[in-house]
């Protein structure tokens, strides 16, 4: 049932119940009742403060309908019988009160803070600003809608029965106290009608405030103007670029391995097309990057030139990728180069890494962001643009007070990003752990924030900055953080290893017949997921560059399914027992195998020799690839990746 | 520089910037008090106390009020002006929060807001109800300012393990099951730049008037 059709039932309902207002489309729902005005020299009132008490009264009305008082309360109370009923201690007059749809129109409410509605009347204001000490009743019906709530606030006593039920107990002589109950749980049946009573007293010269707010029974749409930060999920990517893949140079058997394997490739994107990238490298070359990183060969090259081994892997990687990418190169310490505009020209983007060698002065992040700026206006309008920053400090300057941490600095930085939101750039910062970091002042989270890149900022320790050139490779530009292939026909789950434009690339355990793979791609979230599921044959598809299945049936599986690259896949251990035949006899070669836009993460491969020139020709080389070069070294620090250091 | 809590008053009330508006009280809900912090006006010589943790009331019932307190002109004495009892289950996460002790009749205000030329100051100070019942006076010293909240998704569930930041200064740790988060160190700015990042959501930036709980944007 909508939302509209519950409201319309349920102020039906109301109105016809409680007496109210006209239509059944009324903005307001009124109370209708009883007011009794008393002196202050009854024994009641404007006595004692006793604050908050409950016990007052039973549980269940009196035969009048009026509520009964307990015994030796502690609510200074002794004459209950007075308060709600016409006697010579006081002077009565019909009183009603008008509750208000709110805004979103899930709610009728009626507040009043200074709640005095006989001033001046009945038995008069006793020389007092107000006429305090009176008390109210009201009575009505409603009927019953799953998910509604009543809210009460008052001050010297507030008793409401529903279906003669205490459910609201505010006793005692206090300051305004706020009470709810939930209707769920009186046991009502839905869309029955119930008797609602409401006695509320006004005691002392003190405030007098009276709340009632009455729920529907809808659900409400979030409020963003009160009460938290309210953030929205990222949606789902795109996934682009999938299909059935049958060319056999994408089988292997790695090393040690029995079962032949999928070189599993697509992309993930947010858009259905996304634009080529425009890309600055900031490189930081303020002093603190002369410190000495960890020991590559026989020396310890310092921070700036990890940095500058880092921006050639990058460099390799656009190069390898596409041609349609371009990179500027800005490097910054107290003042700010532009090293590089933006360019394809890679050739001269290395000369320009290789020109930036003397680390020295502070650390300008603002005027850095505000130079890559200017290398992105010449950025391509389809383009996406992203400033990717690598920087080892906080912010020190643009305001030299010669301290550091200062906050005129951070502010700055924060108001270049909203300058680079502004542009519609994003700004993508790594850290390198600064050498006073003893708090999370580097602002980077907050940059990166500003200009719309979720996730956490990618991080690395000293000693992790070998580390630096994956995870400057493997940022996440796209916001698609996890790509997930599942072998469904093996229940086997792994991890595609996903590139800055979001091209990804898995390696998928196989086995004979049809292969289900799902596909599962997501921004963070994995319930947040698209899922795609295709078929994949193994045997039935002659191979142009090999065949998996012929692999498969030369050797021997051991059953266990262990892979080396099956990142975080469970063993299934039924592939090594297929007993399809394939073709048999085809001698098979050792490769070097390096994975399209992956080159940092060679592997030992075993593939039929009619696959060989196929990967040869993408530049794979014969033979076991050195020990050293092997293995994956974990993504970077966006998604899955986590901190470096 | 330390100021003493009377000598920053003395500052603030003369030559303020920015009055701050009376609407800084609060009352009436768990809600809106958990968040916020107590604030003296400087404008009406008045201190809101949107949330006091009451503590060994006599009859053991009152555990959270909100008041307010009128400053006696001339004196550094204040009369309770006017309370509210809260909720007896109010969740709060000001940290720690303001209490009243009526065993040694102490008023605790914890990070008090105070506005003076140069922004927000924040103060520790130490109240004591004399026989008239006078809260006067009794210790003060400057603290360091911080920022509570709550993130929540579009269907207001609090969100665990958002990042937030003020003016650059991030939480010390992400928001926990309540998605509740406290950002300590904020700085004396009014307006200060608000980041939430959380895995999986898009994330956003604000202006945020830290005077206020729930994320009042800034009027400039």
């Amino acid at each position: 049932m909508s939302n509209h059709i519950s409201k319309k039932l349920l102020v039906s309902g109301l109105l016809t119940a409680l007496g109210a207002s006209s239509g059944a489309f009324a903005d307001t729902i009124e109370l209708q009742g009883t007011l009794r005005d008393f002196s202050s020299s009854h024994p009641d009132f404007e006595g004692k403060v006793t604050g908050h008490k409950t016990g007052c009264v039973e549980n269940t009305l009196g035969a009048d309908g009026k509520p009964v008082m307990v015994e030796n309360n502690k609510c200074a109370m002794t004459l209950l019988i007075d308060w709600y009923t016409d006697t010579e201690t006081s002077q009565s007059m019909p009183f009603s009160i008008t509750l208000e749809e709110n805004k979103k129109g899930d709610a009728y409410a009626y507040t009043n803070n200074h709640f005095y509605p006989i001033d001046d009347e009945l038995l008069g204001n006793e020389g007092r600003r107000h006429n305090f000490h009176f008390t109210y009743e009201l009575h009505a019906q409603f009927t019953y809608q799953p998910g509604q709530e009543f809210r009460f606030q008052g001050d010297d006593g507030v008793w409401v029965f529903i279906n003669n039920e205490q459910v609201v107990d505010i006793g005692g002589v206090n300051g305004a106290a706020n009470r709810g109950v939930r209707l769920d749980s009186l046991g009502l049946n839905d869309g029955e009608t119930y008797q609602f009573d409401l006695f509320g007293a006004e005691r002392h010269t003190n405030n007098s405030k009276l709340d009632i707010t009455m729920t529907l029974g809808v659900a409400s749409e979030p409020d963003e103007e009160v009460g938290g930060v309210v953030i929205t999920p990222l949606p789902k990517p795109e996934l682009l670029k999938l299909a059935t893949p049958t060319d056999g140079s994408q089988w292997h058997i790695p090393t040690g391995c029995t079962a032949p394997m999928l070189t599993f490739e697509g992309q993930a994107a947010m858009e259905a097309q996304p634009g080529p990238l425009d890309l600055v490298l900031v490189i930081d070359r303020s002093g603190s990057t002369e410190r000495e990183g960890p020991q590559q060969g026989d020396r310890n090259p310092s921070v700036l030139e990890y940095e500058g081994i880092a921006a050639n892997s990058l460099i390799d990687m656009l190069q390898s990728m596409d041609n349609v990418s371009r990179l500027a190169l800005v490097s910054f310490s107290r003042d700010v180069t532009l090293e590089s505009p933006l360019t394809d020209d890679w050739a001269t983007l290395r000369n320009a890494v290789a020109g930036i060698t003397i680390p020295k002065g502070g650390t300008n992040i603002a005027a850095a962001i505000d130079k890559a700026l200017e290398a992105l206006a010449e950025a391509r309008p389809v383009a996406q643009k992203n400033i990717l920053l690598i920087t080892d400090g906080i912010p020190t300057l643009p305001f030299d007070s010669g301290m550091t941490q200062e906050k005129e600095d951070r502010i700055a930085t924060l108001d270049a990003a909203y300058r680079a939101q502004n542009a519609e750039a994003r700004i993508y910062p790594i850290v390198i752990q600064p050498i006073d970091y003893t708090r999370k002042l580097t602002t980077m989270p907050a940059v990166q924030a500003i200009t719309g890149v979720p996730g956490t900022i990618g991080q690395l320790g000293i000693d992790n900055l070998d580390k630096l050139g994956e995870a400057l490779t493997h940022l996440v530009l796209t916001d698609v953080t996890d790509v997930d292939v599942t072998n469904l026909t093996m229940a086997v789950t792994v991890a595609a290893e996903i590139l800055l434009d979001g091209s990804f690339q898995a390696e998928v355990p196989m086995q004979a017949g049809d292969n289900e793979l799902r596909i599962s791609a997501y921004a963070g979230n994995p319930d947040n997921a698209t899922v795609q599921t295709i078929t994949v044959p193994v045997g039935s598809t002659p191979a142009a560059g090999g065949n998996a299945l012929g692999c498969l049936s030369h050797d021997e599986g051991d059953g266990d399914g262990d892979n080396s690259n099956n990142g975080n896949n469970g063993d299934t251990g039924d592939n090594g027992d297929n007993d399809q035949n394939g073709e048999k006899g085809n001698k098979k070669v050792t490769i070097c195998h390096i994975p399209p836009g992956n080159e940092d993460n060679p592997q030992s491969i075993s593939v039929s020799e009619n696959a060989v020139p196929a990967h040869l020709d993408h530049g794979d080389s014969l033979g076991a690839c050195e020990e050293s070069n092997q293995g994956n070294q974990g993504k970077g620090n966006q998604g899955k990746g986590g901190k470096g250091s | 520089m330390n100021l003493t809590l009377k000598k920053a008053i003395q500052l603030a009330i003369p030559s303020l910037a920015i009055a701050l508006s009376s609407s800084v009280a609060y009352g009436g809900n768990c809600t809106s008090a958990m968040i916020a912090k107590p604030v003296y006006h400087a404008d009406t010589a008045t201190v809101s106390l949107p949330l006091v943790e009451v503590l060994n009331h006599p009859s053991g019932t009152l555990n959270f009020v909100s008041a307010q307190l009128e400053q006696i002109p001339g004196q550094w004495s204040f009369v309770l002006k006017e309370w509210t009892q809260l909720g007896d289950d109010c969740a709060f996460i000001n940290t720690p929060t303001p209490t009243f002790d009526f065993n040694t009749s102490e008023l605790r205000l914890i990070g008090l807001q105070m506005e003076g030329n140069d922004g927000l100051q924040f103060y520790e100070a130490n109240l004591k109800r004399n026989e008239k019942g006078q809260f006067v006076l009794n210790a003060s010293g400057k603290t360091q300012g911080s920022y509570s909240g709550v993130v929540l998704d579009a269907n207001r569930k609090p969100i665990r393990g958002a990042t937030v930041s003020l003016n650059g200064v991030e939480a010390e740790k992400p928001t926990n099951g309540d998605g509740h988060f406290t950002v300590v160190g904020i700085g004396n700015d009014i307006c200060q730049i608000m980041t939430v990042n959380a895995t999986g959501f898009a994330p956003i930036s604000m202006k945020v008037d830290i005077r206020f709980p729930d994320q009042k944007p800034c009027q400039d």
